[in-house]
């Protein structure tokens, strides 16, 4: 059995300043599993500069409580290694978060599988078309099986047939699991299995 | 861990277009040296003035070779000094000692790719001097030369990532040809800021057929030390947007 508690991100007045008038400011918050953490907010909002304070990209003031987990992140803007092929460079994200060979082999096959991208695995990765591109971005944050998951936009460029299996995927990951998203097509979320985070000029409403 | 960010390194380096440029480079510079050396005159004419072609092989193979360095020094730099290759990071890096250990993984690739290739090279000019104008090869010398130029490579990609990670513009990595030119055409200059890049930068000369620097290698070895760590520690601070 999963322990939920030891999954939680707990944010304390965290601001990330870039200026005038973007970043955030002054969030407090706490990230729960169990449930599926959706935040939304208009463009510029913070959304992804949240993220990054997570993931501990960029400096910031205020504090982040979170388990020395490996995190499973995908940023909104993926820009790719162009010269790689799909698979090198999933296996290369795959080793380096500490999966096995035998372990990487199997999920990339699960998760190659799910988004379609099988016939693409030894295609470099600047063949691939925008969506394309965002499967690979999201199949590098699921293919290490994380319990903390972040992914920034994760429907961006998707087809009308892989959205509502990727919504399903993340209600069933967000059981077990810490799962928090940005996006801005609340309305495809239409379960109650979900807490609503909105980001206004940086700073947040739980909702 | 760090082998797997070196893999994951190499594998973003060394794709099929790079490989193919890396050749065209290194093939464009093989075919210069040979010229030098006189591959395309008959047999006779370089046997009758073989102490001609054995000074204009070396003396042009040197100034090919640190020109090459130039461009692999940028070739370089625009590889691994990009948001692409940032992103990498993001992709990967989690903490503060995976982050060290990205930049690490990062120097060690360039360090040995910039290695490689002067390598190759002056074993080309080893066998050029051999077999095309048939000279005895001093082996020390050879050494020397590796070293020599390797010390001017490695100088020009730590000050090129160093200016990168605070200023991200492509222009910048133009500073290797800006500070080759520089440095040629100034090299008697007795002060100013020309008088400084001789002191910092280990600056290849041939006095008599003898591969000459400035300073003793100890000293550029610390200077390129500093400029290394410089880069890693502003690495470790900067924001990865």
């Amino acid at each position: 059995m999963e322990n939920y508690e030891n999954l939680s991100i707990t944010i304390n007045e965290l601001t990330k300043d870039y200026g005038k008038e973007k970043g955030i400011h002054g969030i407090s918050t706490v990230f729960e599993p169990g449930k599926l953490n959706i935040v939304t907010g208009a463009n510029g909002s913070g959304k992804s500069t949240l993220f990054k304070c997570i993931m501990g990209l960029v400096n910031y003031q205020g504090r982040i409580i979170k388990r020395k987990l490996r995190i499973g992140y995908a940023p909104e803007e993926y820009i790719m290694p162009l010269g790689m092929s799909v698979e090198d460079f999933l296996w290369s994200i795959g080793k380096i978060k500490g999966l096995s060979s035998e372990v990487l082999d199997e999920n990339l096959e699960i998760y190659l599988d799910f988004f379609g991208l099988k016939q693409y695995r030894k295609r470099p990765i600047a063949q691939l078309s925008h969506g394309m591109r965002q499967k690979v971005n999201l199949v590098q944050a699921f293919v290490h099986e994380p319990r903390i998951i972040l992914l920034d936009e994760p429907l961006t460029g998707l087809d009308i047939d892989t959205i509502p299996r990727l919504i399903s995927l993340l209600k069933e990951k967000a059981k077990t699991r810490l799962v928090v998203i940005t996006t801005h097509n609340l309305q495809l979320f239409r379960f109650k299995e979900k807490t609503l985070y909105k980001i206004v000029e940086g700073r947040l409403d739980v909702g | 861990m760090l082998d797997e960010y070196v893999r994951m390194n190499r594998k973003y380096f060394l794709h099929p277009v790079n490989i193919i440029l890396l050749l065209v480079l290194m093939g464009l510079t093989m075919l210069a040296m040979a010229n030098a050396g006189g591959i395309f005159s008959s047999f006779w004419e370089r046997d009758m003035f073989r102490g001609i072609y054995q000074d204009n092989l070396i003396k042009d193979s040197i100034m090919i070779l640190k020109f090459a360095i130039v461009i692999f020094s940028v070739f370089l730099s625009l590889q691994f000094n990009t948001k692409t290759h940032d992103n990498l990071a993001i992709y990967s890096v989690q903490n503060r000692k995976e982050r060290f250990l990205f930049i690490i993984a990062r120097l060690r690739i360039i360090i040995a790719s910039m290695s490689l290739v002067v390598i190759s090279l002056s074993l080309f000019l080893a066998i050029c001097l051999k077999y095309l104008v048939v000279a005895e090869i001093d082996y020390f010398w050879l050494g020397k030369l590796v070293i020599a130029i390797l010390l001017n490579g490695i100088s020009y990609l730590m000050i090129v990532g160093l200016l990168m990670s605070i200023i991200r513009s492509f222009v910048i990595a133009l500073v290797p040809v800006i500070l080759f030119f520089l440095m040629e055409t100034n090299q008697n200059a007795v002060s100013g800021f020309t008088k400084i890049l001789y002191d910092l930068f280990p600056f290849v000369k041939l006095i008599d057929n003898e591969i000459v620097l400035q300073n003793p290698i100890l000293m550029y070895l610390v200077y390129i030390s500093v400029l290394g760590s410089s880069v890693v520690l502003i690495y470790l601070k900067k924001d990865l947007n």
